[in-house]
């Protein structure tokens, strides 16, 4: 009876009636309870702020009131009663009723390990990049945690070993903010985290997460959700903090000291960081690793409404990088942690593979408060340089030791049984590190022998037959210069409505090209096509690289210069949007829109042999319009329980980097490129007790319309070929399961799960392009309806156990199972295999190598152990000593699959479906983080 | 009450993703492209009533396949049963409908290449030849009075090739032996069955272990449980033919053909011997150790006569005629005592057992039991005293035909390493001729 007036008074509320008799109505539901006075009161935030649809309850009573849009309260006690006050997200308060007025500040909720081991995610953050051998790279977003949401905060923290994409999303899903500005790359589309320089637990630690679809005070979000990194200055706390860190990872050894001054009474603040991270060698045999940051924040408070904020950060970094292989070659090594990119080289190691980044920014925010308003304006300049480097060949042995004629199973017999060949291989590659790691002092003879030979060429006056290097190292250059204007506002209307908004302009301009990094010992290097001079008699043109030049087939060039492909990318957007959020005692609610402007153009500065006329100069600006809606809506039930629906609409222009079918060659765009559709819908239950938190969420969302791109050698026309998708079609769907319970006060269980369903759904366009430039461009359908997006687990659990142990001593033990992952499929395996039924001519062998050829593989599942222990020692009261030790995956586990990728390439003389066989970067066994941090 | 709630809602909706979750989940496989036949392509006739019209009771004729009565052309459709690829089958192609089977001869060895195994065909036979060879009734051109293989030039147009479906599939008819004998003596029989690709189950191959082919076209035997034979004929030019053919009882597909009325099965390839069970095979850890069949010289063989009578100047001696070792002491039409060994080189049985010594052998001429003046001695390396083993099968001491010797069982040497011999003696009231070759020792390695 109670609660059907509770209710009833809910709905009145619901329905508009006024806000003052509300309470009375609440209260008028526990007029029944004999005895009790009424108690009354008001509940707000930390900045005052009315917390409408918080609970109030008599402990060890049943009945509950609840809030109205004020934060006034009204309920029934006893004196001597205790009186629960909870809200989500917020730390719950108990107070003795004592007859009077109640008014009290809920406190937002701390995880509270945070202390223990902020330093330990920042590993979360490393360098997560994966090269393959068809150059393109992968990125996996990492996930930043969130207070209040206990699914993302342990997939942030846990489902890391098998590069766990949030809802299989890829990154450029996830919008990363900083100061309110988007940070996304304008031409990848995702953000790359390792800018941030490993300084996400101090520099990079105030920040907003927003989870999924739900809405943001910052910007309009993704639906891969959203972050946004504050550094206004005032925000860090005052001091010292230094910390020195052991780990077994990319890196070694670790440095950090970040200092902040406070706002000193002159209206200046600052706070400065510095950071250093070092390995000789990583854990990885044959990486190293090298890296050095800054950070500096400056703020200077006007007036009280107006305040500066300066914000710059960079440092370079030196890494070198392991590939992925095959399983083979692991096995032959006992290792699957084994690296080709080294050799031996004058008695050390020496790495072909080594990435060197640098990536300053500087930004400047105005920020303005008055009354129940705040307006954050920001300029920004990043400036990214990223470059690898790798081997190069021409007329020559593959340098690579995993080149698969250097395999033992090239030279089994027919039946795949050794012969005297395959058993010489295994032998060299067991026993003989010139043989299973690069040979430089082979690839230094080779191009020794070339200057011989060129010296006696010269001496007969026959310069124009000499021959360029046989090998060199090269370096592949992208240098992105990003400006970014943005603004974005904040104001209360009334008690019961705000409006967030925003508005922004950037520009990007990236420059892509190549350089001699090192000759090896020859003399130059010729600047021509190794793909098209198998076919040079065909079509002499293709071989140039560059037909300006004045000699465009024996061009030479030297150490530092550019060659191969030269090309700029400009990007420019706009970008507005406008959001309304509404709070009422029962219902949250929000509605957004946004419209954006993005255009792209390809500046090619070498005219190519292969596309002579659409190479060279500015190609059209590809120019997209968008626009998105979303909108959502919280039922809060009755305190505890809370119900939760979101759904957003919209279009997104593709990324610039995959919009050109060759962008290393010509301005040719994809065939019928467009923007792509996002649909997503995600519903979510959340309930709140003292002891016994958690939510389940499910979601749906297609991206229509959507364009992917990678590369292969494709035998059939023996050259290297781009191979993109269009109008892809994929559907992620699943359900999210996060849960606390509270065994004692200090001892707290949670549970984490994810199953889900990542899917292609339907039979996208494949635009072949080919290196050489012998063929033209094809297009043809790619059966890839309800196969799997690649390479990440598509189920997840992990069940936990936290104690705060007494003397400020935190342990912590959790398990991770994850599987359910496939592949990273290649198309050119599921297109119609026209010459296939020569080699099967009858339907039912046919139709079974049709499906050995189309099957994608599904990973190993993985499981992992990780414990943590933490101290804090309060030195004096503000001095305090952390030590932590994190140890994951303590059960060493080598067999996870990080990340595995089907090559193009296809065997079309004996269509063996495992000649060219699939690659595997594995994660590493037992990592240690051991750190020390001191705070004063 | 709080858990109720909290597992009400969460059930409902659990319940409500699973519903979401759809079923029709399976890969999408790109389309077969494949070759089809031109619209209107049929078959006018069976390859049965082909075979029925020209069929005559002599043998070794060829008559040219007339247009029908209603004056259409005779097409015949089938599904490609034969492959040329392994080299069994040479220079022919089997095309089988529903109603029966017939051979095509073609005067190429790359058949397979123009048609593949497995697809579908379609033949006009007007004005192909069509007639028996040895029995065997097919088509091909008129080479005298008889029917022969046609070249490729000149049959080309008479064929068209299509990627068969899944319903056109023709099962393969499985038979028994004593079903085709009886087949085989009447002309509805042969035209039945002649060039049919069938199954037999239950049967064993009598030459197990040995090679398909024996350095020639070689007739193999299939056994069925209740004695009944088949020839399994099989090419020596075949990519197999040097393989060991299974042990054990098993199923044998393969295409009926014949010489006059003698059924012959061919194998396309090893794929239709199916699941023989590898009864009676010797285990695979058996090594030979030591192997001379004296096919040139007396190998690594030396000889000792510690006994030589007047007259003789050898006993032993090695007969590069006949290609073995011969041991006679009998010269100038009398018997002379003599006692001689034939001994082998060291074998090492280290780390073996059961050590088995055989060889052919052929005793004639001797006047008292060969056993007792013919036997094989073993000796263990440094010792001089010789053992005799027992020989299990003498021959009849009457023709020159060798026969298999059976295995001599040396266990008690196993682990050591020794020499045996080959004793023979001789008396001058008595002595015999003894042959001797292929011998092998073999022994399980442990």
């Amino acid at each position: 009876m109670k609660k059907q007036l509770a209710l009833l008074a809910a709905l009145g509320l619901a329905c508009g009636m006024p806000a003052t008799d509300c309470a009375d109505v609440l209260w008028c539901g526990f007029q029944a309870a004999a005895q009790a006075k009424t108690v009354r009161g008001k509940v707000v935030d930390e900045s005052g702020q009315p917390l409408a649809g918080a609970t109030v309850a008599v402990k060890g009573k049943s009945g509950v009131a609840t809030t109205d849009m004020n934060g006034n309260f009204a309920i029934s006690a006893m004196p001597g009663e205790v009186l629960v006050f909870n809200y989500i997200s917020y730390e719950p308060i108990e107070i003795k009723n004592d007859g009077l007025p109640v008014n009290i500040a809920l406190k937002p909720e701390q995880k509270g390990t945070d202390d223990y081991f902020g330093d330990a995610a920042d590993m979360i953050y490393d360098e997560n990049v994966l090269e393959d051998a068809g150059e393109n790279t992968q990125t996996v977003a990492a996930l930043t945690g969130s207070n209040d949401d206990i699914y993302y905060n342990t997939a942030s923290y846990n489902f890391q070993p098998m590069f766990f994409r949030y809802r299989g999303y890829d990154s450029q899903y996830q919008s990363v903010y900083i100061n309110g500005v988007e940070m996304n790359d304008m031409i990848r589309g995702r953000f790359n985290f390792s800018s941030l320089l490993g300084m996400t637990s101090r520099a990079f630690r105030n920040k907003t997460t927003g989870v999924g679809l739900a809405a943001n005070n910052y910007g309009f979000g993704d639906i891969g959700g959203s972050v946004n990194y504050n550094t206004t200055t005032d925000l860090y706390s005052t001091g010292i903090y230094g910390s020195a860190a052991f780990t077994n990872s990319n890196y070694m050894y670790r440095g950090m000291l970040t200092y902040s001054s406070g706002l000193k009474k002159n209206g200046w603040a600052v706070t400065l960081s510095a950071i250093g991270r070092y390995a000789p060698e990583g854990e990885v045999e044959g990486t190293f690793y090298n890296s050095g940051g800054l950070f500096l924040s400056l703020e200077k408070v006007l007036n009280p409404h107006h305040s500066l904020v300066l914000t710059a950060w960079g440092g370079p970094t030196q890494r070198a990088t392991a590939s992925g292989t095959y399983q083979e070659v692991f096995d032959l090594m006992g290792d699957n942690l084994y690296n080709p990119n080294w050799g031996w080289y004058q008695g050390k190691k020496r790495a072909a593979r080594i990435t060197e980044t640098f990536d300053p920014t500087a930004m400047l925010n105005w920020l303005y408060k008055k009354g129940n308003t705040t307006v954050n304006t920001a300029a920004a300049v990043t400036y990214n340089y990223y470059n690898r480097s790798a081997l190069q060949y021409y007329k020559a042995n593959d340098p690579n030791p995993t080149y698969y004629r250097y395999l033992p199973s090239y030279y089994l017999d027919a039946n795949g049984n050794p012969t005297e060949q395959s058993e010489y291989y295994t032998w060299l590659w067991k026993n003989d590190q010139n043989f299973s790691q690069i040979n430089w002092n082979q690839l230094y003879q080779v191009n020794a022998l070339n200057n011989q030979t060129n010296a006696s060429l010269a001496a007969a006056g026959m310069e124009d037959k000499q021959s360029g290097a046989s090998y060199i190292l090269e370096n592949r250059v992208n240098t992105t210069l990003n400006a970014k204007l943005n603004s974005y506002f904040n104001t209360r209307v009334n008690n019961w409505l705000s409006m967030q908004g925003g508005v922004s302009a950037s520009f990007a301009n990236s420059a892509n090209y190549k350089t001699v990094r090192d000759l090896l010992g020859a003399e130059f290097w010729v600047d021509i096509d190794p793909f098209s001079d198998r076919d040079i008699t065909l079509a002499p043109e293709n071989l140039a690289n560059n037909l300006n030049y004045p000699d465009p087939y024996t061009h030479r060039v030297y150490k530092g210069d550019k060659f191969g492909y030269d090309y700029n990318l400009y990007a420019i957007n706009a970008k507005a949007w406008l959001q309304n959020t509404i709070t009422l005692p029962r219902w949250d609610i929000n509605y957004a829109f946004s419209v954006s402007h993005t255009q792209y153009q390809r500046d090619g500065h070498m005219r190519n042999g292969r596309a002579p006329k659409d190479s060279y100069g500015k190609g059209k600006w590809q120019m997209f319009d968008n626009c998105g809606l979303k909108a959502g809506a919280t039922f809060k039930a009755d305190g505890h329980n809370f119900f939760t629906v979101n759904a957003e609409y919209g279009n997104r222009a593709p990324i610039a980097d995959v919009i050109y079918v060759m962008p290393r060659v010509k301005n040719t765009v994809v065939p019928g490129i467009s923007s792509e559709g996002v649909y997503s819908a995600d519903f979510k239950y959340t309930w709140n007790y003292r002891r016994f938190r958690g939510s389940l969420s499910a979601f749906a969302t297609m991206t229509d319309n959507g364009i992917e791109q990678n590369g292969f050698f494709d035998e059939r026309v023996n050259t290297y070929t781009y191979f993109s998708l269009s109008d892809v079609r994929k559907v992620y769907k699943g359900v999210e399961l996060g849960m606390s319970y509270k065994i004692t006060p200090s001892i707290t269980a949670t549970y984490a799960g994810m199953y889900g369903r990542f899917q292609y759904k339907n039979n996208p366009l494949g635009t072949h392009s080919y290196e050489n430039g012998l063929h033209p461009d094809k297009t043809e359908t790619v059966y890839l309806k309800n196969y799997y997006v690649g390479s990440t687990p598509q189920y997840c659990s992990n069940l936990g156990l936290d104690w705060a142990a007494p003397g400020m001593w935190f342990f912590g033990i959790n398990g991770t199972l994850q599987g359910d992952a496939y592949v990273n499929l290649s198309p050119a395996y599921h297109e119609s295999f026209t010459d296939l039924w020569k080699a099967y001519p009858n339907p039912e062998a046919l139709e079974a190598k049709i499906k050995e050829l189309t099957n994608q593989e599904k990973l190993k599942d993985a499981f992992t152990l990780n414990l943590s222990v933490g101290k804090m020692i309060y030195l004096t009261r503000s001095a305090s000593l952390n030590l932590n030790l994190n140890v994951n995956n303590v059960l060493n586990n080598r067999d996870i699959v990080t990340y595995a990728y089907q090559q193009g390439r296809i065997d079309t003389k004996n269509w063996n479906a495992n000649a060219y066989p699939n690659r595997y970067t594995y994660a590493q066994g037992i990592k240690i983080f051991l750190n020390a941090g001191i705070r004063f | 009450m709080k858990m109720k709630k909290i597992s009400l809602y969460i059930s409902s909706l659990v319940l409500g993703a699973a519903a979401m979750q759809s079923c029709a989940d399976n890969w999408e496989q790109p389309p077969m492209s494949v070759p089809e036949f031109p619209e209107g392509t049929k078959a006018t006739l069976t390859i049965k009533e082909l075979k029925e019209k020209y069929w005559q009771d002599t043998d070794m004729y060829g008559a040219e396949v007339k247009t029908l009565d209603n004056g259409s052309d005779a097409v015949i459709i089938g599904n490609i049963i034969s492959t040329t690829t392994p080299g069994n089958i040479y220079k022919a192609l089997y095309l089988q409908d529903a109603t029966g089977a017939i051979c095509l001869g073609i005067d190429t060895t790359a058949v397979s290449v123009a048609y593949p195994q497995g697809m579908k065909m379609a033949i006009n036979v007007t004005g192909l030849t069509i007639g028996r060879y040895n029995g065997m009734m097919q088509l091909g051109q008129l080479s005298g009075t008889s029917v022969n293989r046609i070249g490729m030039p000149a049959l080309r147009p008479h064929t068209m090739l299509a990627f068969r479906t899944k319903e056109e599939k023709i099962d393969t008819a499985v038979v028994t032996i004593a079903q085709l004998k009886e087949a085989a003596k009447t002309k509805e029989g042969m035209i039945e069955w002649q060039s049919r690709m069938v199954r037999l189950d239950g049967v064993k191959i009598k030459e197990a272990g040995e090679p398909f082919a024996n350095g020639a076209n070689t007739s193999r035997t299939i056994v069925d449980s209740e004695g009944n034979t088949i020839v399994l004929y099989n090419s020596s030019y075949a990519t197999f033919a040097n393989d060991a053919m299974p042990y054990g009882t098993g199923s044998v597909v393969g295409i009926l053909s014949c010489y006059k009325t003698t059924w012959q099965l061919l194998l396309n390839d090893t794929d239709g011997l199916i699941a023989f069970d590898g009864e009676g095979a010797p285990d695979p850890r058996e090594k030979t150790l030591l192997k001379e069949a004296f096919t040139a010289d007396q190998g690594a063989f030396t000889i000792e006569t510690p006994v030589m009578g007047e007259g003789l100047s050898y006993v032993w001696k090695y007969d590069s005629n006949y290609k073995f070792m011969k041991a006679s002491a009998f010269a100038n039409s009398k018997s002379i005592a003599s006692e001689s060994y034939l001994i082998s080189p060291e074998v090492n049985l280290a780390g073996y057992s059961a050590p088995t010594l055989q060889f052919e052998h052929c005793v004639n001429k001797f006047t008292e039991n060969p056993a007792s003046q013919v036997s094989v001695v073993v000796r263990e390396v440094g010792t001089t005293t010789w053992t005799a083993v027992e020989i299990p099968v003498f021959s009849t001491n009457a023709d020159w035909n060798f026969v298999a010797s059976g295995a001599l069982d040396l266990k008690a040497f196993a682990g050591k390493k020794i020499q045996f011999a080959f004793k023979y003696t001789s008396t001058d009231a008595s002595s015999g001729t003894w042959e001797v070759k292929n011998v092998t020792l073999k022994a399980i390695k442990e």
